[in-house]
């Protein structure tokens, strides 16, 4: 913990609260008066003005390498690219009464959004000022909707739609896109994906390398405003091949790259190796059978394991009208009840910016609602204790905590950031498979399994190890999805270990999140084999 | 009136493609050598399968995108986009019935695979394995369509054209390569960035965009008869686009392209900003001008909405292939022999004209997308119909392609057009032909007639589920007053049948100018170009433009509401 206080007092340097002045640039200046002008002159007869409007421009920038079986790809003869994109939310009526939290079939809950921003003082405002008026016309016809649907279903009750709270500003020099040593990197891809030559079943082994970063600038109505960049380079590694069995399988291994861009050769390559060996395993694995016990999910497996089970559901807890509202997180209702094992506690750190030298992809000093960014407890004990909220959080006795997060594709709603899964009594790799082994011996079990790799949805599992109960022998299968598992799996969790694996992702919202999570023996995991059938054996010889 | 011979045509069709110094040995190019390589290593085992892969092609092109876009004095987006991209033709089955046959009972998918290739360096095996991969899974895809296609045929009722799916394309080994095309984009970008700050403090002018985007490279094929072909890929396009709409919500939009090939051919600064304030000009006017009223009146087509007419109405309809599929209404198939349009025009697809009167033409090719040699095809002869525009795929009567197979990288090639010229045996002066229209609305005893200045595309119904007619755009209408009087009006949709419309075509001026232009159909967006003279209609028919349910943004633009202070 003493690690995670001391990150956070660094970062209040740049944090203020209050109206603090905004930086004077070309992007804040734009969104200044442009926003002004809409909401001092944006009305239509007979529908309400906007109270509230907020907008986002992202700089992004990239340098991509990527090589083939030793060969590049074109990227890598590709310029630095960079692009400005425009958000706008827009508000009507009053905050006690708007027109945001209503979704109906014909529309979506997302802001208004424009790429290919012109970069010049008139062409950022020119983009604003035109998805701005689309934004005040989508919002004075979900004004009304709301208003009617309210009528319908005698919604009187007098609960505050956008709750004030005092506004926060975050602001730092944007730190220049570094020049790109693409020669370095060309070279490197090219030779760790020639690794993949020397391997006779490999069809396709390729690296990519991507050096990116996005330089933030938000500003809302109320004076809550941020600019900082935000690094996000990673590193894949990718084979393709055909196993023993006649399979198609795509292995796929992706990693965060340090913030200040350095590529360390010794992390490359055990990278590389790493995938290597899982396709040698893969090659020669067993399909899987059917199997219903516990499971040790390594790292990765881990991460999707919390993305899929907690975060999704802890996300997006205000529901939205008309009711039910479906993509409102299903755990929104549990405080205080027991939803997780007590062998371990869930922390959200949107303050924290790096974690073991790796960026942290949920960084977010302030909310897109203007609201200073507070660390939570989410879980302690096996109960929720602070769940993320957002000034649309109108529940008896909450406020915002600063989690209110937008994205392309929703409007700010309640999000997580980067969380952090931490091990009560954290456990060596050898422990936790003795723990493993024990249990199924307690289950009188032939084996369990260790799970190494899966999809992004962990639906399938591209590689897993049985463990045998009676001699400890381990032998690969592959070919295996899980089976309906829910929320309740998180009260499953035995023990966690020591190990973690950072993994930078996207929540249900398509808001950047990083997963920090340790290998967790969950005790109840059902797998089944997948449906796919073995594949053609090629016409020709592999050249 | 001048007489224009029908022989002037060939001469300069003869003389265009000049290009002798690019020639190189394509024996010798190593990306001929590992494609034909790896397709006779494939081949070989593939045409053995049951069902055969029985023809096998590679298109592999090689080359790089670049561009640059501004609106307001900023930069929109700029890149350089290399790519290498390849393309796997399969034919299973027989060239009678094979994988590619438009399946009577379902719509069809036109679109193919398209891989990013590895580069062709060192030993190649990284390309050669990719080749590999790609072949493998074409060839599979071809048995599954096949199948699908064998199913179709024992359900479906009897075609109209039972002729071959195939017929297979001759040999051809040719290799020309072009100097990297040469700008000073430098200069570009400045005087885009100086012509994209004319539109502000214009509340008229609701968007912009201002844009030099250039693509080069080579494009590689390789097929089982054995042709091995080079030829370079050479695009270059200045443009500008303007849009503004009316308080009742039409859209109106002015622009201009530029296609050149050479620094040269751009036009000057000067120039370039002179028809942006034009544009700017002619958007004013529109904005305010009168809507137009749905009538039958006399009418000129200015000579590039006349070369966007005929590529509509009529080119489209003369694609081979529309003869063939049963969900065409084939306006044209019964009609070879016969007149089909007013006897002073002859139309002529022409890819291999590089150049018109000064004009690269977008349409030049010289092996179309099959590895057929491109060639003049005369589609119509003093009005009457002579030839379609065949592809590979053989129709009754036309059983070989003329080198008009075309298609976007990610399809199957169709027949397609490529320059597409009209050609009248009898032209007068332009201002002669405005007088002859004046004296045809008073003759007729119309209020009006209408001069299309311009016209930025439309469409042409051609399946037999909708009725066999035409919808064109104009983005620039006058009408002219028996006195003579123009006036810009606002609006006005070109409407009518292709069998009727050109009939109505009293007489041609000899102002002939080049549209060039992206065609899209099935087999996606391709480069042409058309060119035809001004021409007079007895009778045009116009009706109102749909308009946008959403109105024009409440507050003007923010350069127009204010100018000024620190930015």
């Amino acid at each position: 913990m003493k690690k995670f206080l001391l990150f956070s007092v660094c970062l209040f340097t740049g944090l203020a609260l209050g109206a603090a002045q905004l930086p004077d640039n070309m992007y804040f200046r734009a969104m200044k008066d442009e926003m002004d002008r809409s909401l001092a002159k944006l009305r239509v007869k007979g529908s309400p003005k906007p109270y509230y409007v907020a907008y986002q421009l992202t700089e992004g920038h990239a340098y991509c390498a990527s090589a083939s079986l030793g060969a590049l790809h074109t990227d890598s003869q590709m310029p630095a690219t960079d692009s400005l994109s425009a958000l706008a939310v827009v508000a009507t009526g009053t905050p006690q009464n708007d027109s945001m939290g209503f979704k109906d079939a014909s529309s979506e809950y997302a802001p208004v959004h424009a790429y290919s921003v012109p970069k010049s003082y008139w062409g950022i405002r020119h983009q604003l000022w035109d998805i701005t008026n689309e934004g005040f016309n989508a919002a004075s016809e979900v004004y009304e909707k709301k208003q009617t649907y309210k009528r319908q279903k005698h919604i009187t009750e007098e609960r505050t739609d956008f709750a004030r709270a005092p506004q926060a500003s975050f602001v730092e020099p944007i730190v220049p896109f570094p020049a790109a040593p693409t020669e370095q990197m060309e070279e490197w891809v090219k030779t760790l994906s020639a690794q993949g030559k020397e391997v006779p079943y490999m069809e396709d082994f390729s690296v990519r390398i991507c050096l990116q970063q996005q330089d933030l600038y938000y500003l809302n109505s109320d004076g809550g405003h941020y600019q900082y960049t935000l690094p996000a380079s990673w590193v894949q590694v990718q084979a393709k091949f055909r196993n023993q069995q006649g399979y198609e399988e795509t292995l796929t291994d992706r990693q965060p790259l340090p913030a200040d861009f350095t590529l360390d050769p010794a992390a490359l390559q055990e990278q590389t190796r790493r995938v290597l060996r899982r396709a040698e395993q893969i090659f020669t694995a067993k399909k899987g059978e059917p199997y219903l016990g516990p499971v040790l999910l390594m790292p990765q497996p881990a991460a999707v394991f919390i993305k899929q089970h907690l975060v999704k559901n802890v996300s997006n807890l205000t529901p939205l009208l008309p009711d039910p509202d479906v993509t409102a997180g299903s755990l929104r209702n549990k405080t205080d009840l027991r939803v997780m094992s007590n062998s371990v506690e869930v922390y959200d750190k949107p303050q924290l910016r790096q974690y073991k030298g790796l960026p942290l992809a949920g960084f977010a000093p302030v909310d897109d609602e203007g609201v200073l960014a507070q660390d939570l407890t989410l879980v302690a004990s096996g109960k929720f204790k602070q769940l993320p909220q957002s000034r649309r959080s109108n529940g008896k006795g909450q406020k915002s905590n600063g989690h209110a997060r937008m994205s392309f594709f929703t409007l700010p709603r309640e999000a997580l950031t980067n969380v952090f899964v931490k091990a009560k009594n954290p456990l060596s790799q050898e422990a936790l498979e003795e723990k493993l082994l024990q249990r199924c011996r307690e289950l009188e079990l032939d084996y369990c399994y260790v799970v190494w790799d899966v999809s992004s949805g962990l639906t399938d599992v591209n590689l897993a190890e049985r463990l045998y109960t009676k001699d400890g022998r381990r032998e690969a299968v592959f070919g295996m999805k899980t089976d309906e598992l829910g929320p309740r799996a998180l009260r499953d969790i035995l023990a966690a270990g020591q190990e973690e694996a950072v993994v930078p992702t996207r929540d249900v919202g398509w808001r950047n999140i990083s997963l920090i999570t340790p290998a967790l023996l969950v005790d109840e995991v059902e797998l089944i084999p997948t449906e796919k059938q073995p594949d053609r054996k090629p016409f020709v010889s592999k050249p | 009136m001048k007489h224009v011979f029908w022989a002037i045509f060939w001469l300069v069709g003869g003389l265009a493609p000049a290009y002798a110094d690019g020639l190189c040995d394509a024996a010798q190019q190593r990306p001929l050598q590992l494609l034909a390589q790896e397709l006779n290593r494939n081949f070989k085992i593939l045409k053995k399968q049951k069902p055969p892969i029985y023809y096998l092609a590679y298109t592999y092109v090689e080359g790089t995108g670049s561009g640059v876009e501004m609106a307001e004095g900023g930069i929109a987006w700029k890149l350089t986009q290399p790519q290498h991209l390849l393309k796997v033709t399969a034919r299973a089955g027989s060239p009678q019935m094979d994988n590619t046959r438009v399946l009577k009972s379902n719509q069809d998918d036109w679109s193919v695979p398209v891989e990013e290739m590895p580069a062709l360096d060192g030993e190649g095996k990284a390309f050669r394995t990719a080749l590999w991969r790609a072949t493998q899974s074409a060839a599979e895809q071809a048995q599954a369509d096949y199948s699908r296609v064998l199913a179709d045929s024992l359900i479906s009722s009897k075609r109209a054209d039972n002729s071959d799916d195939f017929v297979f394309p001759p040999k051809s080994v040719y290799c020309r390569t072009q100097a990297p095309l040469s700008f000073d984009k430098e200069r570009l970008e400045k005087l885009l960035k100086k012509a994209s700050e004319l539109v502000q403090g214009k509340d008229f002018i609701l968007d912009s965009s201002f844009s030099f985007t250039l693509q080069e490279g080579s494009r590689y094929f390789v097929d089982s008869v054995g042709t091995r072909l080079r030829t370079p890929v050479a695009y270059a396009r200045l443009s500008f686009q303007l849009q503004g709409q009316t308080e009742d919500g039409l859209y109106l939009t002015r622009g201009e392209n530029y296609d050149v090939l050479q620094e040269s051919e751009l036009p000057t600064d000067e120039e370039f900003l002179a028809a942006v304030q034009n544009s700017i000009n002619q958007l004013q006017t529109l904005s305010q001008a009168p809507e137009a009223d749905p009538m039958t009146a006399p009418a000129i087509l200015k000579n590039r909405a006349m070369a966007v007419f005929v590529h509509e109405v009529l080119g489209h309809r003369v694609e081979g292939h529309r003869q063939k599929d049963d969900s065409f209404g084939k306006t044209f198939t019964d009609k070879v022999g016969k007149p089909v349009v007013a006897p002073i025009l002859t139309i002529v697809d022409d890819p291999t004209l590089a150049y018109f009167n000064g004009v690269p033409l977008r349409g030049f090719y010289e092996y179309d997308d099959e590895g057929v040699q491109s060639r003049p095809v005369v589609l119509v002869k003093d009005g009457v119909l002579e030839n379609f525009l065949m592809s590979s795929s053989p129709i009754h009567g036309f059983p070989a392609s003329n080198g008009h197979g075309r298609s976007q990288m990610a399809y199957r090639a169709v027949a397609r057009m490529g320059n597409t010229r009209v050609i009248a045996s009898e032209t007068v002066p332009y201002e002669k032909l405005e007088e002859m229209l004046l004296a045809e609305i008073k003759r007729q005893g119309k209020p009006y007639g209408f001069i299309i200045e311009d016209l930025s595309g439309g469409f042409t119904q051609t399946s037999t589920y909708g009725p066999q007619a035409f919808k064109l755009e104009p983005t620039l209408v006058y009408r002219i007053y028996p006195d003579g009087r123009k006036e810009a009006v606002r609006g006005a949709d070109m409407v009518g049948t292709p069998l009727v419309s050109f009939n109505k075509v009293l007489a041609a001026a000899d102002d002939y100018a080049v549209f060039n232009g992206s065609c899209g159909a099935e087999s996606g967006w391709v480069p042409v170009s058309a060119i035809a003279p001004s021409v007079l209609l007895e009778a045009l028919e116009i009706e109102k433009t749909g308009k946008s349910s959403s109105k024009p943004p409440l507050l003007p633009p923010p350069s127009a509401a204010k100018k000024g202070g620190k930015k």
